[in-house]
């Protein structure tokens, strides 16, 4: 079975300490989205530096078998799109500048904004089903608009795989839903590959995913499903 | 359209700035050597607004640079405490070794101690991998109180024991009556750093979207948060010693420039943010001259006087 990412001897670090035990495997099979699940502390965010190649601890391979640590700088927008946890915006920048950014890669430092920009930026905000923000700035935006248009940003970038970090963790449960829609919409219009590190659990009910569940640093559970006894395990949720 | 007319109006303002003094300049004469006007000019106040245009640009520029290498609304570019190293250099070079303040013995006291703050930082960044950023900033703090209660302690045994000196205004902060030579000297230094700083500004929209989004656009956060962190250290290092600190223009300026003009990107924040740091200090010289002549107001006072109420009166009106 062929994967988009693959990881061998992976053991992750907080800080200055090791907080795997014993190194792990995963396998992420193309077609199906990823899911990192896990007690705060697990390790999710470390693993999706990993994953890039930004913690550069462990061994993670792509489909064509490539290490993530090999890639050259100019390579990686085109391969990874992230979209971060924390609500870390300016404020103060309208959508559409905002969104101009995913082309900063294709611009290099001086580089005019490439033609077909504005175009692309709009058929994005049209896959995510919200069409009217482009002159807003992104303070003036509820959150899951918001994590929307971060999704937008990454997408544009075209990436082969997209990576969030906890998007839906500031969302309440109908705007999870939303934002599961939209990615969903992306993922069948482009066929980028997803990894996604959550807590909300909808997702795996929902959607047919592979689960790698972590805890305290450790793999906990690989899978195409988890139980609901082991998800209890998982979150110490047994009273 | 818009951004042509704001550069058009700050350029003759800055110019017209020129023929604001105590002194009135005969217009006619400023291009015949030898007269009095002429002189007051080219030997006083050209040499002055160089340093004022250049001090307030830069300052203004590197403020908006830091919030987004810092991920900090709140940090300016004396965070780092490098401004007070230098200032207690000078002090203590002048206060206890009797070196002139405006010597190239003050200067080497003053980069000297600056070179082993920059250096501590940049040590302390590298072993926290890069990612300890909080760190760094609350490292600068540190510094800028220590460095601080150094330079009052200096300043109340010195004025105590011996009495006098001339160091206590510099503090305050101060645009320097000096010639021209030097004046262009400091021009110099600063236009291939603003330069490197606005073609590079692209670096900063990437940083100032988190290091992970950064580095997938293709710019490592590390290795670029620590060249500006080096380069623009060196700057504050280099301006301070000709003004002293001057505070206010570097937080205030770039936040004035995103309420107001919703800069798309940061190579506009940075390029705004220079033109109208300028005029904030350029304007602020000339009110300090002319305010109570001869007594030449301090314009660290000033910035603060003005720029307090303006910065204000803008967070207001945006709610």
């Amino acid at each position: 079975m062929s994967h988009f990412i693959k990881g061998k001897n992976v053991s992750l670090r907080a800080g200055n300490k090791n907080i795997t035990h014993v190194p792990f495997e995963f396998n992420f099979p193309k077609g199906k989205w990823a899911a990192i699940i896990g007690p705060n502390g697990a390790g999710k965010s470390t693993l999706l530096r990993e994953l890039m190649g930004l913690a550069s601890q462990s061994e993670v391979r792509l489909e064509d078998n490539r290490d993530v640590r090999e890639l050259k700088r100019f390579e990686i927008p085109s391969v990874f799109g992230f979209v971060p946890q924390e609500q870390l915006y300016p404020r103060e920048t309208k959508v559409l500048d905002f969104l101009r950014l995913a082309f900063l890669p294709r611009m290099g430092w001086i580089n005019p904004l490439p033609p077909g920009a504005d175009k692309e930026i709009n058929d994005a905000l049209e896959i995510l089903g919200n069409l009217h923000l482009s002159d807003r700035t992104l303070g003036q935006l509820s959150t899951g608009e918001r994590q929307k248009i971060f999704l937008a940003r990454a997408i544009l970038q075209k990436p082969r795989i997209l990576i969030l970090d906890e998007p839906t963790s500031h969302l309440d449960p109908g705007a999870s839903v939303q934002f599961w829609k939209a990615l969903q919409n992306i993922h069948l219009e482009t066929g980028t590959d997803v990894v996604i590190s959550t807590h909300d659990l909808s997702l795996i009910q929902k959607y047919d995913v592979t689960v790698l569940a972590l805890k305290k640093g450790d793999r906990f559970h690989h899978d195409s499903n988890i139980s609901d006894d082991l998800i209890s395990e998982l979150f110490d949720m047994k009273e | 359209m818009k951004r042509l007319g704001i550069i058009l109006v700050v350029l003759l303002a800055l110019v017209g700035s020129l023929f604001l003094g105590a002194e009135p300049l005969q217009i006619n004469e400023i291009f015949i050597p030898g007269t009095v006007s002429y002189r007051i000019f080219w030997e006083l106040r050209f040499p002055r607004f160089l340093v004022a245009l250049v001090t307030g640009g830069t300052l203004a520029l590197l403020g908006g640079s830091y919030q987004a290498v810092f991920l900090n609304p709140l940090v300016e570019p004396y965070i780092l405490g490098v401004s007070n190293a230098v200032v207690l250099g000078v002090a203590i070079g002048e206060l206890f070794f009797g070196v002139a303040m405006d010597s190239y013995g003050a200067s080497i006291t003053g980069f000297g101690l600056a070179a082993v703050v920059i250096l501590s930082i940049w040590f302390l960044y590298q072993r926290t991998g890069g990612y300890g950023l909080h760190r760094v900033v609350l490292f600068g703090m540190g510094f800028q109180f220590l460095l601080s209660s150094l330079l009052f302690f200096a300043i109340s045994y010195h004025s105590q024991v011996v009495g006098g000196g001339n160091t206590l205004r510099w503090l305050f902060g101060q645009i320097p009556w000096i010639s021209l030579d030097r004046a262009l000297l400091l021009v110099a230094i600063c236009l291939p750093f603003i330069a490197a700083a606005l073609w590079f500004a692209r670096s900063l929209d990437a940083l100032s979207l988190g290091d992970p989004v950064c580095f997938t656009m293709g710019i490592d956060p590390k290795k670029t948060r620590a060249l500006w962190l080096l380069l623009s250290s060196l700057l504050v290092a280099i301006i301070v010693r000709f003004t002293g600190a001057i505070g206010f223009v570097g937080l205030v300026v770039p936040h004035v420039t995103q309420i107001i003009f919703k800069p798309s990107n940061h190579r506009s924040l940075l390029a705004i943010s220079f033109l109208l740091g300028s005029l904030f200090i350029v304007f602020a010289d000339v009110v300090s001259r002319v305010l109570i002549p001869p007594y030449e107001f301090p314009i660290g006072i000033l910035t603060a006087l003005i720029g307090g109420p303006v910065f204000l009166l803008v967070l207001w009106r945006k709610q």
